[in-house]
């Protein structure tokens, strides 16, 4: 029972959740290391840069041999491209799965069939997640995940397509030093809280739509505001400092968003974001990108150059997390006949979690100006959710009511009700 | 457990408050907003309307960006789809509509204003208001319209309604009498709409024409009797189209007081909810029904409305929306007037399978009642059902694809109101062939691959569409040889069951089991092997082939420079597919031109790995609805604007068009602009602007059917008035497609054809003076251009009837004007034959390679002259004392050697080489200088001679045609299927209103095979050294963001209520 709360526990931090009550916020800290074999309750990628999310260390193993370097078992000296260990701990070991499911049932209003927007509701696998890291050595870290139940909408009708295996993170990470850490590959850039949140660990059914956006059968379709996973290089440190605490992270991407088969362009898109925090209590994040994006089919490409700039606070406390972001993007294109439009948006979440009972609720207000040059487009969402952990398992139940107040041409009756099972393991 | 119930209890609520999505109007302001698809047309600034389950947008004014003249036509229409797009880029919708406007009989609004009239957010209907006054969309026939009209200037407007839940647009257009008297229209003329489909859209009239609208009008429709009082045309009460993924329908509401067909004896099947298709061209349907008053008094209107439903591909989706679809109105006196009633219906459902018993997808069910009306159409989905509604009846069903053997089902099926009926159709199982085509080398080379077969028909004056396939159910077309059928020639009686591409050697094809002759072919320079093989059901017959490049060009390449893809809307063929038409038919270069769209093939090109084989260009044509088809290329794409460059057109004179499109060009200067089939009946910009064909100028016309050339409001010129005609133009297609009837000057033939006696007489020997009259034959039919001018005698100049433009292309080449012959195939789909005819430039490819081909050197050429248009002989060598096309020789003794060498692939007759020559001194055509007769032989070489001539005047110029007499099936098609274009329905029309045909039976066959025929580019003689003048040509920018201003004033009445604060 003890080890189930403290991996729910770790669990909660890494889902910006907070501590117990019974826990003062002075004692709030990152999980510690263990001489016991842990794993992260939800496959939280490891070593994601929010504040709000303290790092949880990549699983370690347990009886390394520190005399022991860079040696592998024939005792020869590795060559460039093994497998390179310094513990005496078989490579298999070393090898950790986790994941996550989010199933349910899930409702749009009104309850009509053969509508684009609040129809086709009922059973749905939202996500079905797998996850696997390798740490060959101490300050290497290898990770990967898939999503086995990725939507892949018929480009034609959105309510039609079917359920794919689609990449998800894929990256390699070196840590030379707590200030200074190098991750390559696949995976969120450093930018806006909510979005460095693992896919498990958003309390609600889904992240606010300043993260994910719109897309029928909730809704018309939305682009989100905040950046999903990218191809790139990210430089980031762990918190740094004592009471008052220091993170930054520089990356280098793609500008293209996930699984892109190739670069749009030959523009990568810098992205930068610093964390401050006052004993982790509270912390202020500032995030800023700049990103030129050609669409269109060759050779009618229009470029579009994209400057994207927010801020978060974080707190959390007695059980409670709140969470205020503030994201902002301007854009300007190429061709004149197109007037450059800016968008935004403002979220605040609030949470609670009781760990006795496993009860927890959480209510979130998002508002969200798509487009400046596009007329009654604004979009308020209000969520609440109530859920439950049972002890003894891994799973929570969840319970959603989401609102969503769209003006003029998106506008629709198209409240939800979302009734969900989330597991981790 | 208490908070998960009060979630439930709150969502109850919501589900019991909100039902309906609302509707709602905007001006789009992002790209984001738009429909996209195909044929989407809309732009920032114009205006949509959705209600959630269908949505439409409405240009703003301007000038039209389809095929229209003005701005506020209807331009995207679809189902919502949910994709989504950027503000850089539309979505991905599957809009397939291209354009519809009302039309006041041949008047449209000519919008001073768009506006969100209402947007929806009470909860009730969106609309849009168009609103401006009376246009002419064809200037073309503005004399008829101004007898027509109302002499006052009436309001027009046209609201789209879209109500919340509905799945079809509400049109209701309104004429009003701003004016303190009566407006009076001088004959009975019908209201309706114009509408422009385009390729990808298959229209589907429910009753006697089924899928075949176009022989349905040509040869049943027209023949009826016309009157003044009762256009000629279909009666039916509904139009439908068939799509990819969507499908259109348009139906009327009635009115109170009645309809333009109401109690005319014309029309004996007309209800009160019918309409009259007078016309249904290539991509201009006409649907009118409202009868307009014959006295609209002051401050009155006049209202009509029409339904226009969205479907998801098939008509069945839109037919019952239709027959769904329940509207009323309440009229002054409070009483409710139902608009259009609910039509009882039941459905009519099955599967198809093949005879394997394999459900079958994709495949057309047509339904027929038992009286033989074709009454609707369904496509069965993946698991093979389909199902249709039907109105209570009997019927029978056919099925229908591209493969096999239309299945029929034998007996009738009967459907009583709200009962559903079951018809299974079997169609059989194909087989498949498998061909494999390498040149001499063993190289795998693009190939286009005929599959020739024989039917039987012992009836020589039937067509083969009469038995062969049967398009009203919307079978498709084989293309046979157009000879006459004869019982024991098989020769005579041959089809092509089916033409595909091998882009890389190698392709296969599902055919109906049965005996074909399968032919290689890979344009005029390879010859033309074949086999016999037998397909049978379920198994796969394998073919080798090889081709052999017979005929090599070495220091030229060929070339097509009018080209059509799906970016133009009256194609439906999908880039992919038209650059490897080009591959296998040979062509080495070509210019896109497709309408009113600057495209690119390259990145296509480049995807298909075909750089070798094909290079390609930018080019667009500039497409005018009345004052001809302009090419220009190269040109840069502009990413940004939707038509990618292309600008407008309307109302602008044909010199500024040219410098504007040079504006467009990689080098300006550089840039080569062409008018396209000059002699194409009102798409031919000699025709509309009456140049005469042997006085080298614009003359008096010789038909009512004129541009309008009234000045304008402020004094100036009409943009169409002839001192506005203008030759600055590079080159002229001369050779269009498979037309030798707008190539050639009409001729009296010497078997008088079928067909009503011309009005006018005989001429009498000398041929017409001052009168006109039918020639001799052989001789071209001339009418009489009559110019008065004052102080002068009245005189008279002879043009042909039905002019040529070759002879055109003398006369320039007479005034000294360096233009540029070409030959093009205009090829808008499969049908049209890539590269047939094509143009050789002098230009070197080096290896064969069309990667080393330099793009300036073939554009010099062409400029220069050094080219000759083909369809099948190839001119190696023409030269005039040692120099080739396009260049200048200096004679000072008048004495010429001319070289001339033709040669043709096996396949390919010549008969005859003509030496022509013109000048300053030239009559009507240039002297024939020489006939070369050349021996019925397959051997390459056809002709190689060299000859002197002597006396040659200074200023002269030498052509060179070749020509012969056998077809080149099954390589090239004959033309078969002459579109019917609006040119014969404005004939119709004009018909009823008295404008007859004065030369009866004598006019232009455009059904005709493809025989050879080439000529060349002249070679200039002088007699001495002349200084050749190189002029700047006149290049101007473009710019479709200046504001179009209406030709209209301002509404002052408007103006003043906006001072008194009155409400609206």
């Amino acid at each position: 029972m003890q080890s189930l709360a403290v991996v729910l526990s770790i669990a909660l931090a890494q889902a910006g959740a907070e501590p117990t009550p019974a826990q003062p916020p002075s004692e709030v800290k990152a999980p510690e290391l263990t001489s016991e074999p842990t794993r992260p309750a939800e496959p939280a990628p490891p070593n994601e840069f929010h504040a709000a999310v303290p790092i949880s260390p990549a699983p370690q193993t347990t009886e390394e041999d520190p005399t022991t370097k860079y040696v592998d078992r024939s005792g020869r000296q590795p060559v460039v491209g093994a497998l390179t260990v310094k513990s005496s701990k078989p490579w298999w070991q070393r090898i950790s799965f986790s994941g996550f499911a989010r199933l349910g049932v899930f409702y749009t209003f009104p309850f009509q069939d053969e509508q684009l927007v609040g129809g086709n509701g009922g059973f749905r696998v939202a996500d079905f997640r797998l996850s696997a890291e390798f740490r060959p050595i101490d300050d290497v870290t290898a990770y990967a995940s898939v999503e086995l139940a990725a939507p892949l909408p018929d480009p034609n009708d959105p309510l039609n397509g079917s359920r794919i295996v689609s990449l998800r993170d894929a990256w390699v990470q070196y840590e030379v030093c707590s200030g200074f850490i190098v991750r390559a590959g696949q995976f969120r850039p450093p930018y806006y809280a909510e979005m460095l949140l693992s896919d498990g660990a958003i309390p609600f059914v889904s992240r606010s739509v300043l993260a994910g956006g719109l897309a029928p059968p909730e809704a018309y379709p939305t682009k989100a505001l905040a950046l999903d996973r990218q191809i790139g290089l990210n430089v980031f440190s762990r918190r740094l400092g004592g009471t008052f605490g220091f993170r930054y992270a520089l990356g280098v991407f793609n500008g293209n968003g996930q699984n892109a088969l190739f670069n749009d362009n030959n523009s990568p898109m810098p992205v930068a974001r610093v964390e401050v925090d006052f004993k982790e209590w509270i912390t202020l994040g500032l995030n800023g990108y700049y990103n030129v994006r050609a669409e269109g089919t060759r050779p009618n490409r229009l470029y579009t150059t994209q400057v994207g700039y927010g801020a978060d606070l974080e707190a959390h406390g007695y059980g409670f997390s709140g969470l205020v972001a503030f994201l902002g993007k301007n854009s300007s294109f190429n061709y004149a006949g197109l007037s450059p439009e800016a968008a935004m948006g403002v979220m605040g979440q609030l949470r609670y979690f009781h760990e006795k009972t496993g009860l927890e609720g959480a209510a979130r207000v998002a508002w969200y100006e798509p487009s400046s040059a596009q007329a009654d487009d604004q979009i308020l969402e209000i969520a609440a959710m109530v859920a439950w952990r049972p002890f003894e398992l891994p799973f929570r139940v969840l319970v959603q009511y989401t609102h969503r107040g769209e003006e003029g041409p998106v506008s629709y009756p198209n409240d939800s009700v979302d009734l969900m099972l989330h597991a981790v393991w | 457990m208490r908070a998960v119930s009060l979630v439930f209890l709150a969502a109850a609520l919501a589900a019991c408050s909100k039902t309906t999505p609302p509707a709602h109007a905007t001006q789009v302001k992002s790209r984001s907003e738009l429909i996209g698809g195909k044929r989407a047309l809309a732009e920032v600034g114009d205006f949509k309307i959705s209600n959630g389950i269908v949505h439409a947008i409405v240009q703003d004014v301007g000038t039209s960006r389809g095929f229209g003249s003005f701005g506020g036509s209807l331009i995207d229409v679809d189902l919502v789809r949910g994709t989504q797009g950027s503000p850089a880029e539309a979505p991905k919708g599957n809009d397939y509509f291209t354009e519809m406007f009302p039309a006041f009989f041949l008047t449209a609004i000519e919008p001073s204003k768009v506006e969100v009239y209402k947007d929806g957010s009470d909860g009730g209907p969106a609309i849009i208001r168009v609103s401006g006054t009376s246009g002419t969309f064809l200037s073309l026939i503005k004399a008829l319209t101004d007898v027509v009209d109302p002499k006052q200037k009436l309001d027009y407007t046209c609201d789209y309604i879209l109500e919340p839940g509905k799945q079809y647009l509400k049109i209701v257009t309104t004429v009003s009498n701003p004016t303190s008297t009566d407006a009076a229209w001088s004959l009975a003329v019908p209201f309706g709409f114009v509408t422009l489909l385009g390729e990808g859209q298959r229209l589907f009239v429910p009753g006697q024409a089924g899928f075949d609208m176009r022989y349905h009008l040509e040869d049943t429709v027209y023949k009826r009797p016309a009157s003044l009082n009762a256009l000629p045309g279909e009666v039916t009460q509904m139009w439908t189209t068939e799509g990819d993924g969507v499908s259109y329908a348009l139906a009327i509401g009635r009115n109170p007081d009645g309809t333009y067909l109401d109690g005319k004896p014309e029309y004996p099947t007309a209800k009160p909810d019918s309409m009259l298709i007078p016309i249904a061209s290539s991509s201009f349907l006409g649907s009118y029904w409202a009868k307009a008053p014959t006295t609209l008094p002051p401050k009155g209107s006049y209202s009509y409305t029409a339904y226009l439903a969205v479907g998801s591909g098939d008509v069945a989706s839109v037919q019952q929306v239709v027959y769904e679809l329940r509207d009323t109105i309440t009229r002054p006196n409070g009483r409710e007037y139902v608009m259009r009633e609910k039509t009882p219906y039941g459905w009519l459902s099955g599967t198809v399978r093949e005879t394997t018993g394999a459900p079958l997808g994709g495949v057309s069910v047509v339904i027929q009642d038992e009286a033989g009306l074709y009454v609707s159409q369904a496509t069965t989905n993946a698991n093979g059902t389909w199902r249709a509604p039907v109105q209570p009846g009997k019927f029978r069903a056919y099925a229908v694809d591209k493969i096999r053997a239309v299945a029929r089902s034998e007996e009738l099926v009967e459907v009583a109101e709200g009962q559903s009926a079951r018809i299974d159709l079997r169609m059989e199982q194909p087989g498949t062939l498998q061909v494999v085509v390498r040149d001499e080398t063993g190289r795998e080379v693009p190939a286009k691959i005929s599959v020739e077969a024989v039917y039987d028909n012992d009836d020589g004056s039937r067509p083969p569409r009469r038995f062969l396939y049967d398009l009203k159910v919307g079978e498709r077309i084989r293309p046979s040889d157009l000879r006459r059928d004869e019982a024991g020639n098989p020769d005579t009686r041959r089809y092509l069951e089916r033409s595909f591409f091998a882009p890389h050697g190698a392709a296969s094809q599902a055919l109906k089991p049965g005996t074909y002759t399968v032919y290689a072919s890979r344009g005029i320079e390879y010859d033309l092997p074949s086999q016999t093989v037998t397909i049978t059901a379920g198994k796969t017959t394998d073919v080798g082939l090889t081709l052999t490049h017979v005929l090599k060009t070495p220091g030229w390449i060929s070339g097509d420079f009018h080209v059509h893809s799906v970016k133009s809307v009256d194609s439906d063929m999908a880039l992919t597919e038209r650059v490897i038409s080009y591959a296998v038919e040979g062509v080495d270069f070509l210019s896109s031109t497709d309408h009113n769209y600057v495209a690119d093939y390259r990145p296509v090109i480049d995807a298909l790995k075909l750089n070798d084989w094909v290079r390609s260009v930018v080019g667009l044509e500039l497409t005018s609805l009345e004052m001809g088809h302009f090419n220009a290329f190269p040109l840069v794409v502009q990413p940004g604007p939707v038509q990618h460059g292309s600008f407008r057109w309307f109302y602008r004179p044909p010199g500024e068009l040219f410098a504007q499109l040079r504006g467009l060009g990689v080098d300006p200067q550089k840039t080569i602009v062409q008018v396209n089939h000059p002699r194409d009946t009102i798409l031919g910009y000699l025709n509309a602007f009456n140049y005469g064909t042997f006085v080298g100028e614009p003359i008096p016309p010789t038909s009512s059917i004129v541009l309008d050339t009234t000045p304008q409001p402020d004094g100036t010129p009409s943009p169409y008035h002839p001192s506005n005609f203008s030759m600055e133009f590079d080159a002229m297609e001369v050779f269009n497609g498979k037309r030798f009837d707008i190539m050639f000057n009409y001729r009296i033939p010497a078997t008088p054809p079928e067909g009503p006696e011309p009005t006018i007489p005989n001429c009498p020997p000398g041929g017409p003076t001052t009168e006109e009259c039918i020639p001799a034959p052989g001789e071209v039919l001339m009418d009489l251009a009559k110019v008065e001018e004052p102080g002068q005698p009245t005189r008279y100049i002879q043009q042909p009837a039905y002019p040529g433009a070759i002879d055109d292309w003398y006369t320039m080449l007479k005034q000294g004007r360096h233009i540029t012959a070409t030959g093009n195939s205009d090829s808008h789909g499969a049908k049209a034959e890539a590269g047939l005819p094509r143009t050789y430039i002098q230009a070197d490819s080096g290896d064969g390679s069309m990667r080393a081909l330099d793009e300036t050197e073939v554009f010099d050429s062409l400029r220069q002259g050094a080219a000759y248009p083909t369809n099948g002989p190839i001119i190696e060598v023409f030269e005039v004392n040692g120099l080739g096309m396009g260049r200048t020789v200096v004679a000072s003794d008048g004495v010429v050697d001319v070289k001339i060498v033709v040669k043709a692939a096996p396949w390919i007759d010549v008969k005859r080489v003509v030496v022509r020559r013109g000048g300053k001194d030239q009559g009507n055509s240039p002297e024939v200088l020489d006939v070369i007769p050349v021996p019925e032989t397959t051997e390459l070489e056809r002709v190689n001679v060299t000859k002197r001539y002597t006396g040659i005047p200074d200023g002269s110029f030498l052509v060179l045609e070749v020509s012969g007499d056998r077809d080149m099936w099954p390589v090239h098609t004959p033309y078969e299927f002459p579109s019917l274009e609006i040119s014969d329905a404005v004939g119709v029309i004009g018909g009823s209103f008295g404008f007859g045909n004065k030369h009866g039976k004598y006019k232009p066959q455009m059904a005709q095979k493809v025989t050879p025929y080439a000529f060349t580019n002249p070679i200039w003689v002088d007699r001495s050294l002349k200084q050749q003048l190189r002029p700047v040509k006149r290049v101007l920018p473009v710019s479709n963001d200046r504001p179009f201003t209406p030709r209209s004033m301002p509404d002052l009445r408007k103006l003043f209520h906006a001072f008194h604060s009155d409400p609206e």
